[in-house]
Formats: structure tokens, sequence, C-alpha cells
């Protein structure tokens, strides 16, 4: 099975502060992976520095098999950052921002195409804002602003899918359309790292979890165990535990919460 | 109106027009990316530009872009390595520009008199070689703010994203820096360095009281940006005052108006989704 994503040994540090320890994640063609924690435990640092927007102090990242600072292919790639809102100081419409997911595919001067427009159109049904197309983004609210941004990135129609709390601000109908698309990818042979609060609808749709801890990943080895009755011992098996760094983030006494599962 | 066919005034209007088209297609990016008073240190910078051209003896606005363009990637590279805000790069361009053109004109003997041309504008004394110059600038300008739309945008809205798009987020910033740099030489023959940011950011403020989208506001902005620099040069003949401001006073006049409009419109019927 190719290796669509190898995270060997990050570490993190921003402003002096250890964000990331030795961490370590594998995600193969077509699997969806979640990547749970707390708030603050690093998860889209993680995810940050998997596409590069964040130096890492030691480790390395591979994507599709070539090493982070190699890479070109960035086309395969669909990033949704975790995010407040879609806009900017200058009104722009959905379509427009959208269309900025295909960029990846085009030369600078490059004009787009009939197969664009066909990306930005299907991108826009699938998240439901095709009447919205020619709205100002500033004028949605935080949840449609959301769709945006995930519209934006199916765009580019990647073959990997990297989203940063994706669900968070939308309603419960959206939610499941959401996942109805994410489905569809995922069946079509897009591979998925999703960070998320709980799983939510998307369990059924996770092959495995990761759990971020302070810093520092244990990997669950199959989606049920991640849902067990005693997540900790699960997901962070006690010598994880014992040497988790006494700088842990938000997270020094309660062990992780990934029971909040429908 | 027969004044219109005078050769300065025909050539007042053509700087007018490239002008008009140039400086509010590069504004545009300036207030989407929030840097809208980058104009006016970039105008700062080029004072120093023009007075060391005094002081060599060569031509002020060859200098002024050379000046204008260095300071602006300077600025850029700042920005990027997270060294140092916007607004902090922005001040150390406002008041180094100003120090520094100060301090070489008063090295000039005698003084010069010739900068009050550069420091309110004179678009009435545009020569021919001043046009070429202004339009193979202005024609620079353009073919960016427009060719590399896609590319600018994506960078100035969500310059992360655009990274993990695979573009040259770097390059595409000093590349809209110097093309701003440019801009504001340009524009100093037309408005002075001291207004040169209005007429970048006054028509994108007045076009987005009425648009929705980026590439309406832009047109748009565009549109006003002629409206107001003609109409300045066509008006301050006959009532004799200076065209710099007159186009100053007119853009933001624009903008009272839209303001109005998009109020009467919000008022009219509940605001669109
Ligand atoms: N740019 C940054 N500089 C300094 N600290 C940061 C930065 N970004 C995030 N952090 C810190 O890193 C920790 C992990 O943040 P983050 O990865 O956003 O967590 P999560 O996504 O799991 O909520 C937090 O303590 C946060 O304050
Ligand atoms: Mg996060």
């Amino acid at each position: 099975m190719n290796t669509v994503v190898d995270v060997a040994r990050v570490s993190v540090t921003l402003d002096g502060r250890s964000i990331l320890d030795d961490v370590s994640l594998r995600l193969a063609t077509g699997e969806a992976v979640s990547l749970l924690g707390a708030n603050g435990s690093g998860k889209s640092t993680l995810v940050r520095a998997i596409v590069g927007l964040v130096p890492l102090r030691a480790g390395s990242v591979s994507l599709f098999g070539a090493p982070l600072p190699r890479f070109r292919q960035w086309q395969r790639i669909g990033y949704v950052p975790q995010r407040v809102t879609a806009a900017s100081g200058v009104p722009a419409t959905v379509r427009e921002v959208v269309a900025a997911g295909r960029l990846s595919h085009h030369r600078p001067f490059g004009r787009f195409g009939r197969a664009d427009r066909a990306a930005i159109d299907a991108a826009l049904e699938t998240v439901g804002l095709a009447p919205l197309r020619e709205a100002s983004v500033a004028r949605l609210s935080g949840g449609q602003q959301q769709r945006v941004l995930i519209a934006r990135a199916l765009a580019g129609r990647p073959d990997l899918l990297i989203l940063d709390e994706p669900m968070s601000g939308l309603d419960d109908a959206t939610q499941q359309a959401t996942t109805e698309a994410l489905r569809d990818l995922v069946t079509g042979g897009t591979s998925l790292l999703l960070v998320l609060h709980d799983l939510g609808y998307l369990d059924e749709l996770i092959d495995r979890c990761v759990v971020l801890h302070g810093g520092r990943a244990a990997e669950a080895t199959g989606r049920h165990e991640s849902s067990a009755e005693h997540p900790h011992e699960t997901v962070a098996p006690p010598h994880e535990s014992v040497s988790l760094p006494a700088t842990s983030f938000g997270l020094t006494s309660s062990p992780l919460d990934v029971q909040a599962r429908r | 109106m027969s004044y219109l066919a005078l050769p300065f005034i025909q050539k007042a209007l053509i700087a007018a027009v490239l002008v008009g088209l140039a400086a509010p297609a590069v504004g545009t990016y300036l207030v989407q990316r929030r840097l809208a008073l980058m104009g006016d240190g970039l105008g700062h910078v080029a004072l120093t530009g023009v007075a060391l051209g005094f002081l060599l003896g060569t031509s002020p606005v060859l200098t002024a872009v050379i000046v204008a363009a260095l300071g602006a990637t300077v600025v850029e590279l700042v920005r990027a390595q997270g060294k140092a805000s916007g607004d902090v790069a922005l001040a150390m361009l406002f008041y180094g520009g100003i120090a520094g053109g100060v301090l070489l004109i008063s090295l000039e003997p005698g003084g010069n008199t010739n900068l009050l041309i550069y420091l309110f504008g004179s678009i009435l004394t545009v020569t021919t070689e001043d046009l070429y110059v202004i339009a193979a600038l202005a024609g620079g300008v353009l073919l960016v703010a427009i060719g590399l739309r896609r590319q600018l945008f994506s960078v100035c809205q969500d310059e992360e994203f655009a990274r993990v798009s695979g573009l040259p987020v770097q390059l595409l910033n000093i590349i809209l820096a110097v093309t701003a740099a440019l801009t504001v030489t340009v524009a100093m023959r037309v408005v002075g360095l001291l207004l040169v940011s209005a007429l970048l950011v006054v028509p994108v403020a007045a076009a987005q009281q009425l648009t929705r989208g980026f590439a309406a506001t832009m047109a748009m902005a565009m549109a006003i940006g002629v409206l107001v620099t003609v109409g300045g040069v066509v008006m301050s003949y006959p009532i004799d005052v200076g065209p710099g401001a007159l186009i100053v006073v007119l853009a933001i006049a624009v903008f009272g108006l839209t303001s109005l409009l998009a109020v009467l419109r919000g008022r009219l019927r509940p605001a669109p989704a």
C-alpha cells in the first residue's frame, strides 16, 4: 500500500515552546484517518507541519513519497485550514474564493478553462452553496464560510484532503451533507486526514484515529478501540503518558475525552 | 471646451487615464491585504529617491522608481521574516523615507524648488518623454495587476492557502510590492507624493460600497480612477486650481456618493444574502 503522508518523528517548536514532540503518523492511499485531541494539543500545528506551513525542529514529513522540501505536486493536496472567516479587506464572491482552489493546476498568467469551471461548480454543489455563488463571502454566516473553504479545497480535485475541524460551526443537516460528500470522495479513492473534535457523523467513515496528547501522538490501531470505555488506556499507552513533557499544554491531568461520539 | 485641444492638456489627459487605471488596480490588492497605507509609505520612500535624483543630476523619476522598489522589497522581506509586523515595517518606510529625502535635499546647495512638483504633482507639465515613461510603467503595472490577478488574489486573500497551492508566495509578494512602488512613482507626477496613496485607495473604498466581488471591485475602482483623474484635469484648467488636489477631492466625493447609495440601497431592501 502506498503511503500518502509519512510523518516521521516530527518535533515542532514555536516561540521557544515545544508544541509537537516526536510525533509519527502514516496515512495510506484511500485511508481516512482522524486526528483527535483536546484544544491546544497540537492538532492544527501537526497538520500545518504536514503541509509545510510550520518548520520542523526534528524529524521529516513526506507527501506521496517525496520529502516535503522537494514536494511539488500541490495539486494533489486539498487543505481546509481551521478558520473563523473567509473574508478579507475587499469583497469577494463565493465563486472567486472557491476558484483559488484551482490555482495549483495553473501556471502564472494561465487561463481558466472548462475543466476549471466544472470543478468549481461541482465543489459548490457539493457543499450546497451553488445558489450563493455570487454572494459576498463577508455576508455569509460562519458555517457558510466554513463550507466555502471546504469547497475551495474540493475544487482542486485533490488525492489527499486535509481538513482542520471542518465540521465546527456547521448545522446538523450540513454536517450530514458534508459527510456524504466525504464518503463519495473516499469511495473514489481520496485519502482523508481530518482534525476533529468529536467523530460525530464521520464515525463510520474513519478507518483509524490518532490522538494527540500534549504534543505527543498515540495511534489507536482500529477505530473501534478509540471508542473504548477507557480511552486513556487504549489511545495513550502507559509509557507514553509517563513520558509526557511537563510542559504539555491544556491537558495536564485529565485524560482525553474521545467518548463524545454518537 | 476648446482648451482640451491644447497639447499640454492632451498629454495630461493621457497621463490621467494611465494613472487612473493603474493606481486603483494595485490599490485593490493593498486594501485586500489591509495594507492601505503601504502606498503612503512607498510615497515617502520615493521622496528619498527624488531627492537623490536631484543630487546626482539624473532623472528623479528613475531614482524614485529604484529607491521605492528597493524599499518595497526590503519591507516585504522584513514582513515575511516575521521580525516586524506589517505596520512597524510601514512606520520605518514613512520616517526613513521622509528623513532621507529631507537630508538629501538639504545637502543640495541653494535648496530645490522643483521638489514641489513631486510633492504636489504637476500633471499639466507632463512632457512627451514623461509620457513615454508613464506609459511604460503603467503598462507594466497593469500587466501584473490583471495578468496575475488570480495568483495575487489568492496570496492576498489567504497567504497560507496560497502556499499550500504551491504558489511562489514570497515572489508574488515582492512582485506586488515592487508594482506598488512603480505605481506610486507614476502617480506622483499626477497627484504628488503627499496624495499618491489616495489615488490607490480611495477609488477602491468607493467601489466596494457597491460591489460584492473582487473582480467587480477592481473594475469599478479603475473606472472611478479614470473618472476622477480625467475629471480633475478637465475641471482644473477653467477653474484654475491644481489638478492633483482636485483629483483627490473628486475621488473622496465619489466615495461619499457611493457610500450614500449603499446606505439607500440597504434601506430600500433588506441586505442581500
Ligand atoms: N504560531 C504559534 N506560535 C506560538 N505558539 C503557537 C502557535 N500556534 C500554536 N501555538 C500553540 O501551540 C499549541 C497547540 O496549538 P494547536 O496546534 O492550534 O492546537 P489544536 O489545534 O490541537 O487546538 C497551543 O498551545 C498554541 O498556543
Ligand atoms: Mg486546531
